[in-house]
């Protein structure tokens, strides 16, 4: 299996796509919805990109479509629903790792507090 | 229908990848366009326009790199490309061969494009655009209304009673606009002061981007004296340095305030761009007067709550308080209601109909390009039939052939989009510099995202749309046919010159749509430039100017003022004439008033009449340096001072609505809202009528005050605040700094504003007028030379493949005269049926130009007449040329050439 960390920095779009797709199973729709809400609507996601982007990170070996469906009562048949894989969550986790350690720093950590105003 | 086209569109990508991801993408913009239209069609056109773009920017990354993706197949995809290429390199080559075509055929796209895309862009940054309030959706104005006048701003007591009362609504912000003088370092300058209550940056949903708003302790009588900036000023005045906000204070008529905020730079309350932000405090329990409505007021109505929910509660709160203020300026549900309007439908509803018609204009004039081109296109695949007949005896199947020639024709399409921006920056350029003034959010219009999106897609829709009828036209083409016929076409031929003649007549129709459209616009702007004013605009040069009640207390120091400027204006060499008035016609509104003639009985069935009056306030010597007749007794005139008789002149309109069949002169009568020990004035004289408040709406009743004679109250506030108009053969140019430093002289305090001549207040008037008709014009003009173009072509190309035929009858006898009368004849056939089709959509469409036009009909029959003649004869005259051609034909050459 490659290292994990040869993927890394990760772009924002693709760091919250695993993060959505860490916590369930989701098909396109979904992703976008759960993007959106996690980057306070700042990263909206249109069809064309979005499938490009599930069409690399399936190349990339970071998900995979999903044999299982998730509850019944959410479920929808038409859709294709994608899964992360086990180096996804790797790479996922690497990625968190390296934002941790810069974040430690306390010269970042005073940075931040400014652009926060 | 937008899924439709998204899913036709997602053909543009590989079949590996349509195959994979093609279902989920439509299912995907299916959901959100579901999504979509529960907000508006607004949000529906954005989100189109946005997914659209987002697939023109994928299709060619996932074409250039399918290698990055999964379900790649690795071999096919680099023949694909190759093929693409190829056929692209073809394109160029074959149309680099014919420069003549390839530049007319590029400017005409270019042409189109660039009128299209320079209107979506207004379309787009004016109305697509989302207002920059949170959730502005749920933002509505709240209006009073009057008998005479439908919409008018409200009394700050029914904005604290309906703010109190309202369920529907969670809050309301009220503001006031007026102007100030701001003092202090430097010369005075006038600004406007937006009066604000603290609720408004709560309803607006905005807050300061440097500081904070008013807090509650400001927003209750007796608080501090804070000010907010807005950015533009915080830039003009302090350079953008943020130290201001806690450190320095405006000097704002005389009472300094200390600078607490400042807001971001996209803010500004609706339909308003103050300098700054005052708080205005209110106490419900101390406000006795309900009848000063001066303050524009929006709410945010609830979330889950509707428009109609919000006018339905307001027709129940209006009869309690018809009943709780009895007496006291009560609400009246008929007369004096209170009324709620999106505030969508209030900033853009004005301008909305205009830029409709204007996109829907240059759609038209896209659609005449393309039919052109497309002409261009049949004429030189006729001309082709040889190359593709070769081609196809060599073993390029249909479908290669097809591909070649759209590739063609996108690639065409493609360098005509470009040019076409190119076209589009410049007709934005001159939007902004012909700004009518009424639009808004122009000067924010840009080339941005979405107007590339729209451009590119209707570059792909008319490469793909012009060239589809030639493409098909092309390989339908026999092998064996088109080489025998030496590339002449035979029965082919016939289909093309069928397919002509229908592009052809098609272009007629638009063109007198548009030529009828924009005539019925010019001859109505015409019909409102040339109605009277009802006073002179020639060399009469105005300003208005504010003058602090700190240092004039009294009005006899006011009026002294004004009595030593006149005098010090009137001493200038070239100036006959100096007057004064509250607000001047055409550029300034005026207050109302009413009046209740003496010795009449009161109320609704004493035959008062109930309507308002224009209240205007006039120095002697007014009417006549504006010009304005004196109909029957005398005018206003220097004796007419503080201690003298009070008098009053009323104009002929209200002469009619007050003294029908009576003598107005002498008569007297009470200003309704002047104070109660004030005694009845005398009526003095009678002037004509004037456009007070716009050419296109109907002269008032009006009222004329002697500026020396007013009410101590009313003085204090009108006087403080004068427009001047002098006469004078000078130009604007070489008097405007003399008036500047007298005014200087007198008073370094007064600050001059709005220094202008009356013929450019006249000109402003009509500008929104000017701006959409000279627009139609422009592009009605675009079509006519498009269609006459198209004629030409199609005559040309007719004269071509008949030369030989036209040969043959010349040498057996036919005159040069019948040849150029049979193609004459052919050219006013195609003209008479387009112009006949036109004539018929025109009588049909131009009931949208219904509210842009005043005062003619938008079915005039001296346009619907005159168009189509217009259009028959630059039909022939642009056959000529191939007429003459046609009858210069040599029949021995000709035949020889066989």
């Amino acid at each position: 299996m490659p290292d994990a960390t040869s993927y890394l920095p990760l772009k924002p779009l693709v760091f919250h796509a695993l993060l959505a797709l860490k916590e369930q199973e989701l098909h396109g729709y979904g992703i976008k919805k759960s993007v959106a809400g996690r980057s306070g609507g700042a990263i909206d996601l249109e069809p064309g990109t979005l499938y490009r982007l599930m069409a690399r990170l399936l190349k990339q070996g970071l998900i995979d479509e999903s044999d299982r469906r998730p509850a019944p009562e959410s479920d929808d048949e038409r859709r294709r629903y994608y899964a992360i894989t086990k180096l996804g969550r790797q790479v996922l986790a690497a990625e968190a790792a390296r934002m941790a350690d810069l974040l430690s720093d306390d010269s970042v950590r005073a940075l931040a507090a400014e652009g926060r105003g | 229908m937008m899924l439709g086209l998204y899913r036709t569109l997602l053909y543009l990508y590989p079949g590996w990848y349509r195959r994979r991801f093609g279902r989920d993408m439509a299912e995907m913009f299916a959901d959100e366009l579901a999504v979509a239209k529960g907000i508006g069609i607004m949000k529906v056109i954005r989100l189109s326009l946005r997914t659209f773009a987002d697939l023109l920017v994928n299709v060619p990354i996932v074409r250039l790199h399918p290698d990055r993706l999964t379900a790649c197949p690795p071999v096919r995809q680099v023949s694909l490309m190759q093929n693409l290429f190829r056929d692209i390199r073809l394109a160029l080559r074959s149309l680099t061969k014919h420069p003549l075509f390839a530049a007319i055929a590029v400017l005409t796209i270019a042409l189109g494009i660039g009128a299209n895309s320079a209107i979506f862009s207004v379309v787009n940054g004016v109305m697509l655009k989302p207002l920059p309030y949170q959730e502005a959706s749920r933002l509505v104005m709240v209006w009073t209304a009057f008998p005479d006048n439908p919409k008018f701003p409200i009394s700050i007591a029914e904005y604290l009673d309906y703010r109190t009362e309202s369920d529907a609504v969670a809050n309301v912000g009220a503001y006031s606009v007026q102007p100030v003088t701001v003092t202090g370092s430097g010369t005075a300058e006038r600004r406007q002061a937006s009066y604000t209550s603290r609720s408004l940056f709560d309803v607006l949903g905005a807050s300061a981007s440097i500081g904070r708003t008013f807090s509650e302790d400001e927003d209750t009588p007796g608080g501090a004296d804070v000010a907010i900036l807005s950015h533009a000023y915080w830039q003009s005045r302090y350079g953008g340095e943020p130290s201001v906000v806690g450190t320095q204070t405006l000097i704002v008529d005389g009472t300094p305030y200390d600078i607490i905020g400042i807001m971001p730079a996209d803010f500004e309350p609706p339909m308003n761009a103050p300098a700054f932000y005052l708080p205005a405090p209110f106490d419900r329990s101390t406000i006795v007067n309900r009848s000063s409505h001066n303050w524009n007021a929006v709410a945010r109505l609830k979330p889950g709550t509707t428009f109609e929910v919000a006018e339905a509660e307001l027709r129940t709160i209006l009869p309690r308080w018809e009943e709780e203020f009895a007496g006291i300026h009560p609400n009246d549900p008929v007369n004096h209601p209170l009324w709620l309007m999106p505030l969508t439908d209030e900033v853009f509803g004005a301008v909305r109909p205009m830029l409709w018609v204007l996109l829907g204009a240059v759609g038209l004039v896209l659609l005449l390009a393309t039919a052109n081109v497309a002409n261009l296109l049949l004429a030189r695949g006729e001309l082709r039939g040889r190359e593709m007949g070769i081609r196809g005896a060599l073993g390029a199947g249909r479908r290669d052939l097809i591909q070649q020639m759209l590739t063609e024709s996108v690639v065409l399409a493609t360098a005509g989009g470009v040019a076409g921006l190119v076209v589009a920056a410049g007709l934005m350029t001159m939007f902004k510099a012909l700004d009518p003034g009424g639009v808004p959010r122009l000067e924010q219009v840009s080339l941005d995202w979405s107007v590339l999106g729209f451009t590119a897609a209707i570059t792909l829709g008319t490469g793909v749309l012009f060239g589809l009828l030639p493409a098909l036209q092309a390989a339908r083409n026999d092998v064996k046919a088109a080489l025998q016929e030496g590339g002449r076409g035979g029965s082919t031929g016939r289909q093309s010159k069928r397919a002509l003649q229908t592009l052809v007549v098609t272009q007629m129709a638009f063109a007198v749509v548009l030529l009828i459209g924009s005539g019925v616009l010019i001859k109505s702007f015409l019909t409102l430039q040339s109605v009277d004013p009802g006073f002179q605009t020639e060399h009469r040069v105005a300003f208005g100017l504010q003058i602090l009640n700190d240092t004039y207390p009294a009005e006899a120091d006011k009026v002294a003022f004004y009595d030593r400027l006149r005098e010090e204006l009137t001493a200038i060499p070239g100036v006959s004439g100096v007057a004064l008035a509250r607000g001047l016609p055409l550029r300034s509104r005026i207050g109302s008033e009413g009046i209740m003639v003496e010795g009449r009985p009161v109320g609704p069935d004493g035959g008062q009449p109930s309507q308002s009056v224009d209240f205007q306030v006039a120095s002697d010597n007014y009417f006549k340096l504006m010009g304005i007749p004196l109909v029957h007794g005398r005018a206003i005139e220097p004796t007419d001072v503080a201690d003298a008789p009070l008098v009053i002149l009323i104009n002929e309109a209200a002469a009619q609505a007050y003294f029908e069949g009576e003598n107005p002169i002498g008569q007297r009568a009470r200003l309704m809202f002047s104070p109660r020990d004030w005694p009845n004035v005398t009526i003095v004289g009678v002037v004509g009528d004037v456009h007070q408040r716009g050419l296109a709406s109907t002269a008032r009743p009006e009222i004329y005050l002697p500026h020396r004679q007013l009410p101590p109250g009313w003085a204090r506030s009108i006087l403080a605040s004068l427009n001047i108009v002098l006469r004078t053969d000078l130009p604007l140019g070489a008097i405007a700094p003399t008036i500047r430093q007298t005014v200087q002289r007198l008073d370094p305090n007064v600050p001059v504003s709005g220094l202008g001549t009356l013929d450019q207040a006249l000109a402003n008037n009509v500008a929104t007028e000017r701006f959409v008709t000279m627009l139609l014009t422009l592009f009605a003009a675009v079509a006519l030379v498009i269609s006459a173009v198209g004629v030409y072509g199609v005559m040309a190309f007719s004269v071509a493949r008949r030369t030989r035929e036209i040969g043959i009858r010349l040498a057996l006898g036919a005159e040069p005269g019948q040849v150029v009368g049979s193609i004459l004849k052919s050219a006013l056939t195609i003209a008479l049926i387009g112009g006949g089709i036109g004539l018929v959509t025109a009588f049909l469409a131009t009931s949208v130009l219904e509210s842009l036009v005043y005062q003619v009909s938008v079915r005039d029959a001296v346009v619907f007449i005159v168009s189509p003649i217009v259009l028959v004869l630059v039909a022939l005259v642009a056959s000529l040329v191939p007429a003459w051609r046609a009858a210069a034909v040599h029949p021995m050459e000709t035949l020889r050439a066989e």
